[in-house]
């Protein structure tokens, strides 16, 4: 059944042979340029690979490293977080990401976060959707077995051994589940975004002739409230809310 | 006797020393008095601890007669941290009446307590013919009153006004200008509610004092007394050169009417009568001029008078340790306007943007305060370097030129940073420490890079895919069902079989059909539809008559025709039975095939 399952998913996952060729030429080329300290050029290769082909979270990352090393840490801070939703778990991208959010010229809005909510946000890093999906499907699948099994070996010796199943892969479908609702709700309705310009105003409506209420500075991430004529509706993460023009962020 | 003595004493002493806080004042109810008219002249002595007050001595006053004089006394005690004070107030009050028209002064009145002379200060009064004063205060038109006639009006803006005070009327592009609200009254006023506040468009404005509530101090203006209370103190800082015209404030107020003729407004009122009137600050022009020409490179907009530090630590560091040096700029101005800054250029170092912070101060009237930039500073050569002074232009307005203030240069000792491969095996082992920062490296080159973007979630297969085990698990509690039921009910069991069973025999008749054995032949046709219709109908097969199997047959509803058709073959096998001899083999083979399709409409029927 498993065995199954890989097909599955690796028919769904794959993609065409010749944008792969494509892509991951210019990958390896943005790699040669950025050996050699040519970081514009290589973040220029990064952003046509990703252009062309997959969304790989390798390149995001490589991205990411290119414009840290240009100065751009609004750029760099996108492409590092767009690599951790592709990548959840690694080590690199998290590190990265948190060394560029300290040069970034706001503070930290979140504020003192507890132990527990700290927890969950590592749980929710350390697997990706994907992994969490089959999870889920596996325990499923395990689950059911265990049920025939026990329909048809009623053997009241043997009768543990399937209950057990049945309820630690229960226990197992709940938490992946629920970490999965979790990333998925994230994922289709939380709509993040990266400063990318060097400094934005927030106004209290969309148009400059509203009154400033706030002023954001490259890197800093805010989320999309609404989006109305080249304006957007974000809110940070301490709860100001304001309108900054929609070509000075870029969503996640 | 003695008693009175220590007594009188003490009250002596007390009264000297108290006797030091004493005031005295001269005010007029008008400054322009009609030659009809009449001006009240009140001096106020106030003191903590007054004993008996003698009369003031009055002026000579050429051009005026006291047609009446009158005088009160107040006492007010208060108690503060556990002290009694006693503050006593003597009024002493003159009616003069002008005896010609001119400006007059009346003089400094002197009083002598305590062996001590206080004198007034002398207050210019203008006679002009007539009745009433007339006139107002110069430039101030308060809007329209409702109810009110000119001659109110005129009497009303001579003793209560709103007005405006800039600290200075000519001011540099970014220069702090302060303007003071204050509200002057000779009325007891309630309701007071602004409004309009000025927009202050053009300005960044700062509120240095706004009043919560009206708290109101003697104030003598014009030799009258007003009662004056501070409303609002804000600083301004101009964006751009030119002559700018404020914003006027207005003020709404209630005042107690008196309807008596003549004495129209006063501080008392039996009936409650109220009149509301408005007020408006006076039009105000500040001259914005522009900075000068010839602003030094650097130059980004900061006015005021600044000074710059700077501190770094460590001082002694490895190379590609991260020094923090953070750069101070303080002084008085808008903080807004201050900007980073100009970092030196160097070799050396290698300097990350820096994390601002700012403290705002207020100093007296003057906005102010410092604004800290702290730098992450990455040495990049090993020795003895020096991190370049951080320079900070700015335009001082005092002294109408551009200031350029620069940090000390810092001295930082650079040691080269530790090489784990150095000089081939090492003697002593060593901790390894982590002496720099900087972002991991890149992901390597890849063969193929596969699309993370689509989720497994996403797409449909998968969703379906998890209908799999939901579906067999369904399926096998059915057929764990129908198992059970095999097993437990005969009726279901005998039903379930019957068909098989038919079958089985019927194979069976073929075989001995083929085998030419006639009467075996028909024995098993017979046990087949027998033992079918008996599993079918739950009966035991071994009673079951021709008469029986029809009744139950019509009792199930069978059709004639179907019925006639199983007492056929029933009559047939029972004859063939009897008279074997008799049976050609065609007519066993239709039996056969009838016996087949009697049992395929049976199933349906029954």
């Amino acid at each position: 059944m498993a065995a199954r399952v890989m097909l599955f998913i690796c028919l769904l996952t794959s993609v065409p042979a010749d944008a792969l060729d494509g892509a991951t030429r210019l990958y390896n080329q943005g790699n040669a340029l950025y050996k050699q300290g040519k970081y514009a050029e290589a973040a220029a290769a990064y952003e046509r690979a990703l252009a062309s082909g997959p969304r790989n979270g390798r390149v995001f990352y490589n991205l990411g490293n290119a414009y840290f090393k240009i100065n751009r840490i609004g750029r760099a801070i996108l492409a590092y977080e767009r690599a951790q939703r592709l990548m959840p778990g690694d080590e690199d991208v998290a590190s990265n990401l948190q060394f560029a959010n300290l040069l970034k010229l706001d503070k930290e809005t979140e504020g003192e976060v507890n132990a527990v909510a700290r927890f969950v946000r590592w749980l929710l890093n350390l697997f990706s959707v994907n992994l969490l999906s089959v999870a889920c499907s596996l325990c499923l699948f395990g689950m059911s077995g265990a049920l025939i099994g026990r329909v048809f070996r009623p053997d009241p010796r043997l009768r543990p051994v399937w209950m057990g199943a049945v309820l630690s892969l229960g226990v197992v479908l709940l938490v992946s589940g629920t970490l999965l609702a979790f990333k998925v709700h994230a994922r289709e309705f939380e709509q993040a975004a990266v400063v990318v310009a060097g400094e934005t105003d927030g106004r209290s409506g969309p148009g400059d002739e509203n009154i400033k209420v706030f002023a954001l500075h490259e890197g800093t991430k805010v989320f999309i409230q609404r989006s109305e004529g080249g304006w957007l509706l974000v809110r940070l993460p301490s709860g100001i809310g304001g309108w900054i023009r929609a070509r000075d962020a870029e969503r996640i | 006797m003695r008693i009175p003595i220590i007594i009188l004493a003490i009250f002596l002493l007390v009264s000297s020393a108290w006797a030091k806080d004493l005031t005295f004042v001269a005010t007029v109810d008008q400054t322009r008095v009609g030659l009809d008219g009449q001006i009240t002249l009140t001096l106020t002595v106030t003191g903590e601890g007054l004993g008996g007050v003698p009369d003031p001595k009055l002026p000579a006053l050429d051009a005026f007669v006291i047609v009446g004089t009158n005088s009160s006394s107040s006492t007010q005690i208060s108690f503060v941290n556990g002290a009694v004070t006693a503050t006593k107030t003597v009024e002493f009050i003159y009616a003069l009446r002008p005896t010609k028209t001119g400006t007059f002064t009346i003089g400094a009145a002197s009083i002598q307590v305590e062996g001590k002379v206080h004198t007034t200060d002398p207050i210019p009064v203008e006679v002009v013919p007539g009745g009433a004063g007339g006139g107002g205060r110069g430039g101030v038109a308060p809007p329209p009153q409702r109810g009110l006639s000119g001659q109110d009006v005129a009497e009303l803006e001579k003793n209560l006004f709103l007005e405006v005070t800039p600290d200075r009327r000519q001011v540099y592009v970014g220069e702090q200008v302060t303007l003071t609200y204050k509200l002057y009254t000779r009325y007891g006023l309630q309701n007071v509610q602004y409004s309009k506040t000025p927009a202050y468009t053009g300005f960044w404005a700062e509120a240095l004092f706004d009043a919560q509530q009206l708290d109101f101090r003697q104030e003598v203006r014009n030799g009258k007394a007003f009662n004056v209370a501070l409303l609002k103190r804000v600083a301004l800082f101009p964006a751009t050169a030119g002559d700018k015209t404020l914003d006027q404030m207005e003020l709404g107020c209630d005042i107690p009417v008196r309807s008596r003729p003549g004495g129209l407004f006063d501080d008392f009122d039996f009936f409650g009568r109220v009149q509301r009137v408005t007020l408006r600050s006076d039009p105000l022009t500040i001259e914005v001029l522009p900075l000068p020409a010839g602003a030094p490179a650097g130059f980004r907009g900061a006015v005021g008078s600044y000074a710059v530090t700077a501190s770094a630590t460590p001082r002694s560091v490895a190379e590609g340790d991260p020094i923090s040096v953070k750069v101070t700029v303080s002084g008085a101005g808008n903080l807004d306007a201050v900007t980073e800054p100009g970092r030196p250029e160097s070799r050396d170092f290698k300097v990350y943007d820096p994390k601002v912070s700012r403290s705002a101060q207020k100093t007296g009237n003057r906005i102010g305060g410092s604004k800290t930039f702290e730098y992450v500073v990455i040495p990049e050569r090993a020795g003895q370097v020096v991190l370049p002074a951080f320079e900070f232009v700015s335009f001082d307005p005092q002294r109408r030129q551009y200031a350029t203030a620069a940090t000390p240069p810092i001295p930082i000792s650079v040691s080269p940073a530790k090489r784990l491969a150095e000089g081939g095996f090492r003697l002593s082992r060593e901790e390894v420490t982590q002496v720099g920062r900087d972002i991991r490296y890149i992901k390597p080159d890849a063969e193929s890079l596969e699309d993370q973007g689509e989720a497994l979630y996403q797409g449909w297969g998968f969703l379906s895919l998890q209908a799999l085990p939901l579906l067999a698990l369904a399926g096998a509690l059915a057929y764990r069902r129908h198992l059970d039921r095999l097993r437990g009910d005969v009726a279901y069991a005998r039903r379930r079989r019957s068909r098989g069973e038919a079958a089985r025999r019927l194979r069976a008749a073929r075989q001995m059909l083929e085998g030419g054995q006639g009467p075996a032949f028909h024995a098993e046709v017979y046990r087949a539809l027998s033992q079918f219709l008996a599993d079918r109908l739950n009966v035991p097969a071994a009673g079951l008559t021709t008469d029986a199997v029809a009744r139950h047959l019509e009792d199930r509803q069978v059709e004639a025709e179907v019925v006639g058709q199983v007492q056929d073959i029933f009559e047939r096998c029972d004859f063939a039975r009897f008279a074997p001899s008799t049976v050609q083999n065609g007519e066993m083979e239709r039996l056969y095939e009838e016996t087949e399709a009697v049992i395929g409409a049976l199933e349906r029927k029954i």
